[in-house]
């Protein structure tokens, strides 16, 4: 009799975490997990050295450190950019005689292009602060998600693995697409708030290495 | 072309050098939150020293000491 439906086998394992490091998890007391360097730039990174959190337990090893893709930077990165050439733009229009602001003693000028340099610089290190502080956390315990609206705003969450019901993904748009980067909503039991961890690399891997520490099976 | 420190016969330069001064101490406290905040999540998470915490930390500070130094050299200078 022919067979209606057929599972697909297994996966064996998954680029990003090694079928022998999730062996090593899955028994923590017997095995040592090898934990690698984190860079300051990293976005995505499997069994990070050298990151702790509030409230970490001591036997509590982070799966995964997550953070916005590099590439949602490039607006306020550009806009820097531009912005830190403008002085020299107007010093150009001035010098070739077209005057944009009125003649203002030399002190003056010295203090308002400073002041405008270090409003710029505060510019770049609260966006800075943002992408670097804004960061997830996946446990072989819980799922941490660190949220920074802004420089004064922070809300920390997380939930207990247990009570993740669902773990979704999506990518929007051509950019999303290209760098491999979207939205990943893990779903909690009830009236629990759900996780987001937005613009993160790799989202269907998170959603895989999640699921997979949730249902127990592998992680 | 308009010299912006005497506008109509009126010398501006002392209402120009307590606002410019004025203005920058009003930064320089929100400056000090930043330096704050940037503390305090430090202290929620640290990523060791090659990956940026403390990295991070002293670009605040050295934002705090320029606008401080600013604050200074506008005294002095205007």
């Amino acid at each position: 009799m022919p067979d209606i439906f057929v599972s697909k086998p297994k996966r064996e394992g998954r680029e990003s975490i090694s079928s022998t490091q999730v062996a090593k998890i899955a028994e923590p007391g017997k095995i040592t997990i090898q934990k690698t360097e984190i860079h300051p730039f990293a976005t995505f990174h499997t069994f990070p050295e050298g990151v702790i959190f509030e409230n970490q337990e001591t036997d509590e090893i982070i799966h995964l450190f997550l953070r916005r893709h590099l590439i949602t930077n490039l607006g306020w990165v550009l806009t820097g950019t531009l912005l830190a050439l403008l002085p020299l733009f107007i010093l150009l229009i001035q010098t070739s005689g077209i005057y944009i602001f009125p003649e203002a003693p030399y002190p003056y000028v010295i203090i308002i292009t400073l002041f405008y340099y270090i409003i710029l610089f505060g510019y770049n290190l609260i966006n800075a602060v943002s992408w670097f502080y804004n960061v997830g956390f996946v446990t072989q315990l819980r799922v941490v998600d660190v949220d920074l609206t802004n420089i004064q705003q922070k809300n920390i969450s997380t939930t207990t693995l247990e009570d993740i019901v669902d773990v979704s993904y999506s990518q929007k748009g051509f950019l999303q697409s290209f760098f491999d980067y979207g939205d990943v909503v893990v779903q909690t039991e009830g009236i629990r708030e759900n996780f987001e961890f937005l613009k993160v690399p790799h989202p269907a891997k998170i959603a895989d290495i999640v699921s997979d520490l949730v249902s127990g099976r592998s992680v | 072309m308009i010299d912006i420190t005497n506008i109509f016969g009126i010398d501006f330069t002392l209402i120009f050098k307590v606002a410019t001064l004025f203005l920058i101490g009003l930064y320089g406290i929100f400056v000090i939150i930043i330096f704050n905040q940037i503390r305090s999540l430090n202290k929620i998470i640290y990523i060791k020293k090659a990956a940026g915490s403390p990295f991070i930390q002293s670009l605040a500070f050295f934002y705090i000491i320029s606008t401080l130094a600013l604050f200074l050299l506008a005294l002095a200078i205007l």
